[in-house]
């Protein structure tokens, strides 16, 4: 009886396995970074403000608010391909990624989108602490979660770009998400 | 025992402290505070469409270098240049200065390995520092890392706006350092 019950919990708990998920959203931008079995799905949105991560990768400049899709391996060449800290939840970071992954982006909401082919992309999380003073002494901090995303095309692999999209901490959850088996 | 106090006095006055210098042997940074002024040195690579870049007539990166020296700071509470700046209790790596000159001081800015260089006149300067604490993940688990970044904006008669002029380092390259008072 004991080994049916141990069976069943096992059976249980691999069913409703939970996966890491980060989110970060305002009115304006969001990044989702959700962890499956073998990939991570990212979800960003934004606005093609000069400069901005969008702007580099549409390569248009307006307050449209656009939608990047990414599937992203987990492991590549037998390697990690991405990291996921315990200690902070809020905190990833593509490790060694396969050249070639696609990128799929839209106009949000729109079903037309386009495809590029990157020739490479690195996406990570931080938390940052910036401390100043004002002319009078007293010290100013802010607190921010840092989404840094460098990229390349694959007709341009030569041209690195990068972008980073802050977010104030209490715009961000790190949760876990039941898996399902239609992800 | 006169002597040895006098000795002491000697090298004391002999020996300012740069109260802050960063230097990641591509970039460097200090500022000096002494009695009668702030002596401010910057040397980094010039950004594309920056002033440093065109006034440096070969192609490929320049590496400028901007020295000025604020003197004075006008108003009834600060008589001194050095007084114009606050610098952090706890972290000596802040610091916000708010020069205004009552007459206008030179800024150098010279084009490194060569012979090109211009002045700014300027009438008040705001510069500011800030130390960036940031975590994140990487192969090895959770790392942290410093920056320290220093920000000038200046204005003066032959300048539209305010002039930014800003550089950045990792914490480990910057803090204080002896230096032998000019």
């Amino acid at each position: 009886v004991h080994l049916l019950v141990y069976f069943f919990l096992f059976v249980c708990s691999g069913s409703f396995a939970a996966f890491p998920t980060i989110s970060c959203e305002t009115d304006r931008s969001l990044v989702v970074v959700e962890e499956g079995i073998d990939s991570v799905f990212v979800d960003i949105q934004g606005q093609a403000l000069p400069n901005s991560f969008f702007s580099k990768l549409t390569k248009q400049s307006d307050s449209s608010v656009y939608q990047l899709r990414m599937s992203l391996p987990k492991v590549h060449a037998e390697k990690p391909a991405f990291a996921l800290s315990e200690e902070e939840p809020l905190l990833f970071s593509t490790l060694e990624l396969p050249s070639g992954l696609e990128a799929v982006w839209s106009l949000a909401p729109s079903p037309v989108s386009q495809t590029v082919k990157l020739h490479s992309f690195r996406f990570r999380s931080q938390l940052s602490r910036r401390e100043s003073l004002t002319p009078q002494g007293t010290v100013e901090r802010k607190d921010l979660v840092r989404f840094g995303i460098s990229f390349a095309f694959a007709d341009k692999p030569e041209e690195v770009l990068t972008a980073d999209i802050d977010f104030s901490p209490s715009a961000c959850r790190a949760g876990e998400r039941a898996w399902s088996p239609a992800r | 025992m006169k002597y040895p106090i006098i000795l002491l006095s000697f090298f004391v006055c002999l020996i300012s402290r740069a109260d802050i210098f960063c230097d990641d042997s591509e970039q460097s940074a200090s500022i000096q505070f002494t009695d009668t002024e702030v002596a401010i040195r910057i040397s980094k690579w010039a950004s594309p469409d920056s002033i440093a870049a065109k006034l440096s007539k070969k192609p490929g990166r320049a590496k400028a270098l901007f020295t000025m020296a604020f003197t004075r700071k006008t108003g009834p509470s600060v008589a001194r240049a050095r007084e114009a700046c606050v610098v952090g209790k706890g972290n000596p790596l802040l610091l916000s200065c708010q020069f205004l000159e009552s007459s206008p001081v030179k800024v150098k800015l010279s084009i490194e390995g060569s012979d090109e260089s211009q002045t700014f006149d300027i009438s008040r300067a705001d510069f500011r520092s800030a130390v960036e604490s940031n975590r994140f993940v990487g192969a090895q688990g959770v790392t942290q890392e410093e920056k320290v970044s220093f920000t000038g904006i200046m204005y003066g008669p032959g300048l539209t706006s305010g002039t930014t002029l800003s550089i950045e380092f990792q914490g480990k390259d910057c803090g204080p350092a002896p230096r032998i008072a000019r």
